[in-house]
């Protein structure tokens, strides 16, 4: 109606122009805005909003600094409880000891066994998740038809969100007994169980963001392909992975970070030998191994602060977070590499000749099959490495001679295979967890406080805790994270400052959650007094989840084009209101979906509010300065500490999983109509 | 005979020289641009024509590696001076781009958003503004009905018209059009050539092409651009019929380019 | 294994060459393939890469190292000697009972309050573990449950403490499986109504009591809001040391370094540390104290040794 009606109007209103070749000349052409400065323009004059706009800055560049004061004030916190220790130890026993009994007679505090356990659990996890997720992310994109796609795509974004004490709680109840009993094992709390777990947790981190990469290879590279008459798993396999290579290692090492970090699956599953164990043979993959996480997680909560022990643990959290730099600098330069081979070769000429390069890589293939024969020789006996060498060369010769079509054939089932296994896994977790909780659920449950120490009566204040917690986190983390973003793309070109601050987000990306929620403990329980408060909190989780808010802003604010930009400066707007009117509004769609990422996961996070929040209990605050019992946490303890409390384990695992898929569910119907109405 | 104003000069450049980081684009280009006139620089790829006509309204801030010596005075003031702001610069002299970039926002905001950003929010003086800058830009008829549609919705010669409806919306004084027809198809060409007749009326219009037919069609004056260099500046017709430089009557006469 | 091939075509593509120009190649291959598959199959099944194990090995389970329940078994049974290098650590007694239960063979240490019909206790050189043996002291394995507080209780703190000492309190001790202190005062309410706010923390042990204690406490007096925290009894001494709680439960003494922290100790429990195994279990129902020891130590490993 208001169309309408603004139509006439202006069909009313407009005075026309006469049109003939006489009737021009800027005399008879009146200027219609009255605002419009009728002085002769003889001089450009200051705009008063220069001041408006120095301050806007200003602001959006101390959001853009907190990023890195926070990573700092983690390393120094680390470093000041940690460094006791290794002058009580010793840096070189701390790293190479093969014995962890900070409590023993003389206390030992060798973590290397510590160290080995997490990169076992590490590497079995990548084994079981890169092949599901890279199959997975191939059928997605490539092969699945768009209404499966559009089952199938929102419901593994959605399985990211899956809580990892929920993994842990179906791991301790349904995975170890299986392979104890499947494998005749006399114990299923193993490496082997970690593996798994932690490689289906980390598929659908891998698969999401591995398919993104695929998808978004140019639909010019693939018509090429098929224009040279290739399959489909011919230009699958040689042309989009390849140009997706790069995004496809990202998400891999995004599923490493996380697989290394990993507290609560694994400290539920491993079985945690308490000297720290290494297995004897790399085959033995029922051996039970204790990993840095696990040993933070577990021994923190008793330990008594200010002794070596805590020392000790405080140095394992500083070795954590320089596992998570080293890695973060071996990501980043073969993500640097792999780009650069996509590109046109630099100028720089490299100083080795060819013929030198293919010996040195002659050598180094050949030392690294050695090490292989040698490693599976000694584990797995002759026989085995003998028959294992004769199915892969057979696989590789034949390679070569199937025909294209058989060759498909073979590939689509094995993604097939893929795909499936990935579905059923997350399926048979879901089914055991709604079937097993359904019968908890009642309007009791969701009421009332716990009584009987949680095996009766309801989870409410962890309920409400939660909220409290998440809402808290995410006030904090949205105007910081936004801002720096904000402040990073359109404010500052490609320098030293950025690239400080992007190494520093992107080291507070990795970090490991427990060891937030030692820096939380340090500095805001003890350093700063706050007890045990709901506080320290929301501000620990704050930052666990400021990377993701930065990172995504930072993509959504990238995807917007620059002629955009241009044209709005070109209109004479300043760069505020360009950022303002039309560089946020496309972008806020990505913008809301990392908010929600970011709440999603602060909800259900454990390790960073088990020492710095929560209390087991009915209480709910009344303030900041008190604890706060929260979902997670009382799934945690009351599958690990009560004993016949499984119908409300059960019950507390469905709703902590309800709620947070509900808010990936919120996030991802929002980001959809967002797009629908964008194109206003 | 067109009643005009006197023409004066509007935009002049003097000894200007630009670097990209520590590459030289361009140099020593001087010349002067007579308002109510269209200028049309033309040149090979690669010349700096693009790169020229973003100095004019100080576009190439943007670029973070690029610096320049010399002057470019618009009305007789300096606009890379210690006075001048360029946002009131680019107030006064807008821009087309060659690739159409409308907002994905509607056609009435797209439209309105210059006048916006200057601090006009009256409905109705919106509405005026609106209407007339679409009509100015011979677009009026076509999207009247449809004014709160996406305008991602436009063709590309409609989008383009749209763009330059966007620019005329905060009345400059003179519009700068960077190859604005180089991505349309003959017919959006031509309406987009008669556009740039009739605005040059009331408007400077300086374009550039890398077409000799549009320049030759539409323009008043041309600078022929070679390798960074101004190589010859005059009027239309005496570039292509009588060429004083031979790197000019080479280029004309298709020798190369 | 992509290089490992590499050096394997190069071996074997010259010997193949010869035989590629035959006509019967597509049907050899296919030939090869299954060979090989089958090879590879059986081997893996039985190359013994998945070991199964023999008898019935023990599978020991203890607390984590900041535990006080650890520190005392490791006192008093281990005699300061190192573990097993496979004792797996859980961080709570609900957790050991949860291994021993799933388990089959499993044995683990647990408070008398967490012994149900869903395990085997075992004797300890032919003693139960009751609160009779406990209070008698013939159970060779039994031991205090404290409350401390930061100099002389007062207050709210005092009220509870008082009403945990007393016979209604001891009531839920008993309840909640401990062994009471022998105790006949009675708990006089106060009269007036308490309010406040009481932060208690510490011991996985003690927690159930002072938990169900805390229930109780509250319908007595309901301007109060009590909040009681398992962080292990070496936490809980820090806290109440550092003031950030009020009542610290500990199911250990003080040790040295904690002495000067002005701590004062209340006795609210015995305990007894119950040895647990799986029901399927036969193989046991009675350890002497230096079995205990050798098979915590890693020196006993399979169940059937005790056939």
């Amino acid at each position: 109606m208001k169309q309408i009606y603004r139509f006439s109007f202006l069909q009313q209103s407009y005075r026309g122009r006469k049109k003939t070749e006489e009737d021009v000349g800027k005399e008879d052409w009146k200027p219609l805005r009255s605002e419009k400065p009728q002085q002769p323009f003889k001089k450009f004059f200051h705009s008063k909003k220069i001041i408006k706009e120095k301050s806007i800055k200003t602001v959006l560049f101390l959001t853009a600094i907190s990023a890195i004061i926070v990573i700092f004030s983690i390393i120094i916190f680390l470093f000041k409880d940690g460094y006791p220790i290794f002058q009580t130890a010793g840096l070189w026993e701390f790293l190479s000891g093969t014995r962890w009994n900070p409590t023993g007679k003389p206390p030992l505090y060798g973590a290397f066994p510590l160290i080995v356990g997490t990169l076992l659990v590490t590497l079995g996890a990548m084994i079981v998740a890169i092949p599901l997720s890279i199959g997975s992310a191939i059928f997605i994109s490539e092969i699945a038809t768009p209404k499966m796609k559009a089952v199938i795509k929102p419901a593994i974004e959605l399985l990211a969100g899956i809580p990892s004490v929920v993994y842990g709680f179906f791991g301790l109840i349904v995975l170890t007994t299986w392979l104890r009993i499947s494998f005749s094992q006399s114990s299923g709390e193993s490496w082997l169980a970690g593996s798994l777990l932690l490689g289906i947790m980390a598929i659908p981190t891998i698969t999401s963001v591995a398919e993104d990469a695929i998808s978004s290879v140019p639909r010019e590279f693939k018509e090429g392909s098929f224009a040279l008459g290739a399959t489909r798993w011919q230009t699958i396999s040689k042309v989009i992975v390849p140009s997706a290579l790069s995004g496809i290692t990202a998400g891999i090492i995004l599923g490493i970070g996380r697989a290394i970090g990993e507290t609560m699956a694994v400290m539920m599953v491993c079985g945690n030998p308490t000297y720290g164990l290494i297995p004897t043979s790399i085959a033995n993959v029922f051996a039970p191994i204790k990993t840095l996480t696990a040993t933070l997680g577990i021994e923190m909560g008793e330990v008594a602060a200010g002794s070596n022990h805590y020392h000790a643990l405080f140095g394992v959290a500083l070795l954590l977070l320089i596992i998570t730099l080293v890695v973060n600098i071996i990501a980043t330069i073969i993500l640097n590499r792999l780009k650069e081979k996509q590109r046109s070769p630099s100028k720089k000429k490299t100083h080795l000749s060819i013929s030198i390069k293919q010996q040195i890589r002659k050598t180094l293939v050949f030392t690294i099959i050695m090490l292989c024969v040698v490693l599976l020789l000694s584990s797995m006996g002759i026989l085995l490495t003998v028959c294992i060498g004769l199915v892969v060369g057979a696989v590789y010769y034949l390679r070569k001679k199937v025909s294209a079509k058989t060759g498909q054939r073979i590939a689509f089932i094995a993604i097939a295979v893929a795909i499936l296994t990935v579905i059923v896994i997350l399926g048979v977790i879901l089914v055991y967890i709604i079937s097993n909780g359904a019968g908890a659920l009642s309007w009791e449950f969701l009421s009332q406080g716990p009584s009987n120490l949680g095996r009766s009566g309801g989870i409410y204040p962890a309920i409400i805790g939660t909220l409290y917690l998440v809402s808290g986190a995410i006030a904090i983390a949205l105007p910081l994270g936004v801002g720096a973003a904000i402040y990073l793309i359109e404010y500052t070109r490609e320098g030293r400052l950025t690239k400080i601050i992007r190494a520093g987000a992107d080291l507070l990306n990795g970090t490991p959650s427990i060891v937030f929620g030692l820096f939380g403990f340090a500095f805001f329980v003890l350093y700063l007094r706050m007890g045990f408060s709901l506080l320290a909190g929301q501000i620990t989780i704050a930052f666990m989840i400021l990377p993701t808010i930065i990172r995504t802003t930072e993509e959504a604010l990238k995807s917007v084009p620059q002629s955009l930009r241009e044209g709005s400066l070109a209109l004479g707007a300043t760069k505020w209101q360009t950022i303002k009117k039309v560089v946020l509004p496309p972008a806020a769609p990505g913008i809301l979906t990392g908010a929600i990422l970011g709440i999603g996961r602060a909800a259900g996070e454990t390790a960073p509010i088990m020492f710095t929040a929560v209390v087991f209990s009915s209480f709910i605050p009344q303030s900041f300065v008190e604890p706060v019992n929260a979902l997670p946490f009382h799934l945690y303890i009351l599958a690990t500490s009560i004993p016949n409390s499984a119908r409300n384990q059960a019950g507390t695992a469905l709703v902590l999983l309800l709620l947070v898929i509900g808010i990936y569910l919120v996030a991802v119907l929002i980001r959809n109509h967002y797009q629908k109405t964008m194109k206003w | 005979m067109v009643k005009t104003m006197a023409n004066k000069v509007v935009i002049k450049t003097e000894q200007l020289n630009l670097w990209y980081g520590e590459k030289q684009a361009l140099y020593d280009i001087s010349m002067e641009m007579l308002s109510n006139k269209i200028t049309a620089l033309i040149g090979p790829s690669g010349c700096g024509k693009s790169t020229l006509i973003r100095c004019f309204n100080r576009m190439n801030d943007v670029i973070s590696t690029c610096r320049i010596t010399g002057h470019v005075f618009f009305d007789d003031n300096d606009i890379y001076g210690p006075d001048a702001d360029a946002v009131e610069v680019r107030k006064k002299i807008g821009m087309v781009f060659q690739k159409p970039n409308p907002f994905p926002k509607s056609i009435y905001e797209n439209v309105a958003y210059g006048p916006r950003v200057s601090g006009v929010n009256n409905k109705d003086s919106l509405d005026e503004i609106v209407e007339k800058s679409l009509r100015d830009a011979a677009l009026w008829d076509e999207v009247k009905d449809r004014l709160f549609e996406s305008a991602m919705g436009l063709s590309g010669g409609q989008q383009q018209r749209l763009c330059i409806a966007r620019s005329l919306s905060i009345e400059p004084e003179v519009i700068l059009m960077d190859e604005p027809c180089s991505a349309l198809d003959p017919i959006a060409t031509a309406k987009i050539e008669d556009l740039m007749t009739e605005l040059k009326k009331r408007y400077t219009v300086i374009i550039v092409t890398h077409n000799m037919q549009q320049a030759a069609r539409v323009s008043d004056y041309a600078a022929y651009m070679y390798l960074g260099k101004l190589i010859e500046f005059g009027e239309t017709e005496q570039i292509f019929e009588d060429p004083h430089e031979e790197l000019t009557e080479k280029y004309i006469t298709g020798r190369f380019g | 294994m992509v290089n490992k091939v590499y050096i394997f075509t190069r071996v074997v593509g010259c010997t193949m060459s010869s035989i590629e120009q035959k006509r019967e190649q597509k049907k050899f291959q296919q030939i090869m393939i299954a060979l090989i598959s089958i090879i590879a199959i059986f081997s893996i099944l039985g190359s013994g890469c998945i070991q199964s194990q023999k008898g019935f090995p023990i599978v020991v389970v203890g607390r984590d190292s900041a535990s006080g329940s650890r520190e005392f078994f490791w006192e008093y049974v281990m005699k300061k000697e190192n573990f097993s290098v496979f004792y797996l650590e859980k961080n709570s007694n609900g957790g050991i009972y949860q291994s021993v239960t799933q388990t089959p063979g499993a044995i683990g240490y647990v408070g008398l309050g967490y012994v149900d019909n869903g395990v085997k206790a075992l004797t300890i050189n032919n003693i139960t573990a009751n609160p009779a043996n406990v209070l008698s002291g013939t159970y060779p394995i039994a031991r205090n449950l404290y409350v401390f507080t930061k100099g002389n209780a007062t207050g709210v703190a005092k009220e509870f403490i008082t009403f945990i000492q007393s016979t209604e309190g001891q009531v839920i001790v008993q309840e909640e499986g401990f062994v009471p202190i022998p105790t006949t005062e009675t708990y006089n309410s106060t009269g007036k109504s308490l309010s406040g706010i009481l932060s208690i923390g510490g011991s996985t042990t003690v927690f159930p009591i002072l938990e169900k204690a805390k229930e109780t406490f509250m319908i007595l007096y309901p301007g109060l809001q009590i909040t009681v925290s398992s962080t292990g009894s070496g936490a809980g001494i820090t806290a109440v040391g550092a003031g950030t709680v009020d009542i610290g439960m500990s199911s250990r003494d003080l040790k040295s370094s904690e002495s000067n922290l002005g701590l004062v100790k209340y006795t609210i429990a015995s305990d007894a540390i119950v040895l647990i195994v799986n029901p399927e279990n036969t193989y046991v129902d009675n350890l002497s104290l230096a079995q205990v020891k050798a098979i915590y130590k890693g020196e006993i490993t399979n169940w059937n040794e005790f056939s």
